[in-house]
This record gives C-alpha cells, structure tokens and sequence, in this order.
C-alpha cells in the first residue's frame, strides 16, 4: 500500500518495547561493568575504557545471538511473536552497540599513534597465515561492515526500492557476520587469554542459534503438504474453515498459501505479504479485504490487488470444493490475476 | 599486506564512502522521490532523507544506477 513514508512507525506497543529494551541495555552495561570490577583480581586493573569496550562487545554478540533465534522461537510459540515484529529495531541497536565497541577499540588501540588507525588495524597484527593468531579485528570490523548495511536499509523505503530479492540477500548476511563475529570473539579469546566466560558465551550463543535452526528447519520439512496425485494440495473439510479467517498451506516448493474463506466463498493466495513478508493468513478479512496482521496492508480476495489507489499485487491460486474438502492448486497465477473463488455449497 | 597495499585499501574504501555520500545527498534532495512517487516532496520529511542517506552510502552504485534506469519501486 504506498503511502508516506514514517522515520518510524510508531506504535505505543513499540514505545513501550523499545523502552524496556533501552532499560534492559543499561542494567547490563552498569552489571557487567560492576560485576568485572568486583571480580577482578587484586592487582590487575583494566581501564574503565576497556570496560565499556567488553561490556558494548558482548552485549552486541549476545543481542544478534537472540535476534537470530527469535525467527525459530516464533515458530514455535506465540509468545515470540512480539519480538518478531519488533526484529528492526533490535537490528539497527545491536548495530550501534557494536559501533561504540568498535571505535572505542580503535580509539584505544588504534588512535594512539602515528598511523591512521584504520591502515593500523589491517597491519598491526600481520599473522594473517596464523589460523590461532589471526588478526582477529579484521573480522569483527568486517561483520560490522554487514551489520551497517542491514542497520541501513532497514527502513521501508529500502525495502520497497531494492526488491525483495537483493533486501533479502542482504539480509542472509547476517548469518556470515554472526560466523564472522564468533571467529572475531573466539580468536581474541585466545589472543587477549581471557576468561573461560567468553568461551562459555560463544559456544552457549552459537549452539542455541544452530539448534533452533536445525530444529526448525526439520520441523518445516516434516510438514511440508503433500499434493494429491493431480498435484492439488488439501487445505481442509469446509466445516473447518472459520469465516474470515484462513487456514495456511505449504507446498513442497514456492511460497506458503493462504485460503481464506469469506462467507459461503473460498479463495487462496501466496501467505506473504508484499509489504514486508507479513504472514498474510495469519489474518483476517476486514472489509471484503485480506488484512495483513502487522501492518494492515490489504488485498481483494478476488485477485490478489490492494484496492485503489494502491497498486500491491500478490499471487492468486486456484481452488476447489470437492465432498466438502477445499483443494488448491499449487501453482501461482501471475500477481494481481483474478480468480474466481470457489463457492461453498456449489457443485463444483 | 604491506603497508602501502594497506594505505592503498584503505583510501579505496574511504573514496567509496565519499562518493556515496555524495550521491546520498543526490537521493535526499530529489533522487528517492524520482524512483519512488511515495518519496516525493511531503511524502519524504527531514527525519527520513536522514534515513535513506547511510543506506545509499554503503550501496550507491546498486541507487547511481537505479537513478537512471527505475522508474518505480519494484514492490509497490
Ligand atoms: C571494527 C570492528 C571491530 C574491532 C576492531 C573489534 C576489536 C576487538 C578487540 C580489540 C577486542 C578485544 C578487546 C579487549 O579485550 O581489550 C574485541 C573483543 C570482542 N568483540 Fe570486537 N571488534 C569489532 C567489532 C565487533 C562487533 C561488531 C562485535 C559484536 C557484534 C564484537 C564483539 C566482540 C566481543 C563479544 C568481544 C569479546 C569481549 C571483549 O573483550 O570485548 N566486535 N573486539
Ligand atoms: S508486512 Fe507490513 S503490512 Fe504486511
């Protein structure tokens, strides 16, 4: 649905996630900066620099570490859902956190001499042969990188203007920087001698996300719908379908389906949103429309296109009644097709 | 790497920048909404020129080509 374009599109449920978020960042920088100043050994001292330094870093890895796992968590139960939505603004803040460690790195390492510091952090450290002694910073600065270009295209004006498939590819970034990052952590673990914590952090943070991965990856395979022997796929007995609500079907291949029944009508279309991949049949009719449960873009039923004056268009589907069973083709018409909906009752 | 590869590297990647930034400031004032009709004049405050300048920054060779050959956004 076009329409202006918001810094941010607020919500009072946004204000109030992004206020715990903020009080919870604080609580851990103050803790972790408290806790390694009462658990230091007597005489050993580290900078309050280096303080804030740890304290930005791993917050930083333990924010992505969770914004990786949210997508899986939210498949599992509900009670995610929120944080799902809310992904960005989790996104562009891990981000910043990440940038107050990097430059108060290269303030603190990097800013003290005669070279300029970013041709420093390439060369200060040239074991670039070394598996164990690799310069570590190279990497975190390199997922950084990553990290900016998803904080910078995060907003709706990147995501309509790029297409779906370059916004998406660099968003399947964030899996080379999380990779990058934990190559970044374990090798400075190893440089600095650090405490066996970080170790415990990076192997807690990367099992976590690869198990829910793994877990839920499986989980979808498994239920993947299987076609009938004409290749339709079974949706559900009519009498299962409740009015204005869709039930949601995933082939083996293409996008997942929404069939939606709308009185005594029934019809499908692809299940994501053109706004921002919003599960669309996750939500409900209003107004004759198929309303998108994030945001409230809304489509026809009939064919798949916003009504006017927006121009959105997604995919519609065939569908059938047969013995009261719906059915849909798995096939996508081209976005925007109109497609006679099945009629329920009707022999068809 | 030596350090004048590295020297070199490093002012590579700072010319890339500036450049980006100057064709962000292209997509502020006038670009985004020459590819985008819902980024035109009101359609676009202040605050949100701000947000599209760091993206095109990073990705102005993908947005220099767009300028020239997009006529509308690829979703809407
Ligand atoms: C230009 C980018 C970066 C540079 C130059 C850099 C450099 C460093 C250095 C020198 C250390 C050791 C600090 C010390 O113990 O005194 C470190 C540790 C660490 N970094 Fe980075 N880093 C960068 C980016 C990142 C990013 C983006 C993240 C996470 C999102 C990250 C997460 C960590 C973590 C968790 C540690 C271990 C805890 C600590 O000692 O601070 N780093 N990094
Ligand atoms: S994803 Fe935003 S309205 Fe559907």
């Amino acid at each position: 649905m076009s329409h202006d374009y918001k810094a941010v599109q607020w919500t009072p449920f946004k204000k109030r996630f992004d206020l715990w978020m903020l009080a919870g960042i604080i609580l851990y920088l103050i803790g972790f900066i408290v806790v390694g100043e009462v658990t230091q050994p007597p005489g050993e001292s580290i900078h309050p620099v280096q303080a804030v330094m740890r304290a930005t870093g791993t917050l930083a890895f333990l924010l992505l570490t969770f914004i990786l796992c949210i997508g899986p968590l939210a498949r599992m139960t509900d009670r995610f859902k929120p944080f799902l939505y809310n992904r960005r603004h989790l996104g562009v803040t891990t981000f910043l956190i990440g940038l107050i460690h990097a430059a108060l790195v290269m303030m603190w390492y990097h800013g003290f001499s005669e070279t300029n510091p970013f041709v420093s952090l390439f060369i200060s450290n040239p074991r670039y042969e070394s598996l164990s002694g690799f310069p570590f910073e190279v990497l975190g600065f390199g997922a950084l990188l990553i990290m900016f270009l998803m904080a910078a295209t995060s907003h709706d004006f990147w995501n309509a203007n790029l297409g779906p498939g370059v916004w998406k590819a660099l968003h399947m970034g964030v899996y080379v920087a999380y990779a990058l990052l934990i190559a970044h952590v374990a090798l400075g673990a190893i440089q600095f001698e650090k405490s066996p914590a970080y170790v415990g952090l990076l192997v807690a943070g990367a099992t976590s996300v690869f198990a829910l991965h793994v877990g839920t990856g499986m989980m979808t395979l498994r239920g993947r719908d299987r076609p009938e022997t004409d290749g339709w796929l079974k949706v559900a007995n009519v009498t299962d379908m409740e009015d204005a609500r869709a039930k949601i079907v995933r082939p083996a291949k293409g996008e997942a389906i929404a069939i939606f029944r709308d009185g005594d009508k029934v019809s499908a279309v692809s299940n994501v949103c053109r706004h921002q991949g919003g599960p669309l049949g996750e939500g409900r009719i209003v107004d004759g429309c198929i309303t998108c449960p994030w945001h409230g873009f809304q489509y026809r039923m009939e064919d798949g296109q916003s009504p006017p004056p927006f121009t959105e268009k997604i995919a519609t589907y065939a569908t059938r009644i047969i013995d009261g069973v719906v059915y849909v083709n798995p096939e996508p018409n081209v976005p925007g097709t109109p497609q006679t909906p099945s009629q329920i009752g009707a022999t068809s | 790497m030596s350090e004048s590869t590295t020297n070199l590297f490093v002012t590579a990647i700072g010319i890339y920048f500036l450049i980006g930034f100057f064709v962000g400031l292209i997509y502020m004032f006038g670009g985004a909404g020459r590819i985008d009709p819902a980024a035109k004049g009101k359609g676009l405050p202040l605050r949100v020129r701000l947000l599209i300048l760091p993206g095109t920054i990073g990705l102005w060779p993908i947005m220099l080509m767009k300028l020239f050959v997009q006529k509308e956004p690829p979703v809407s």
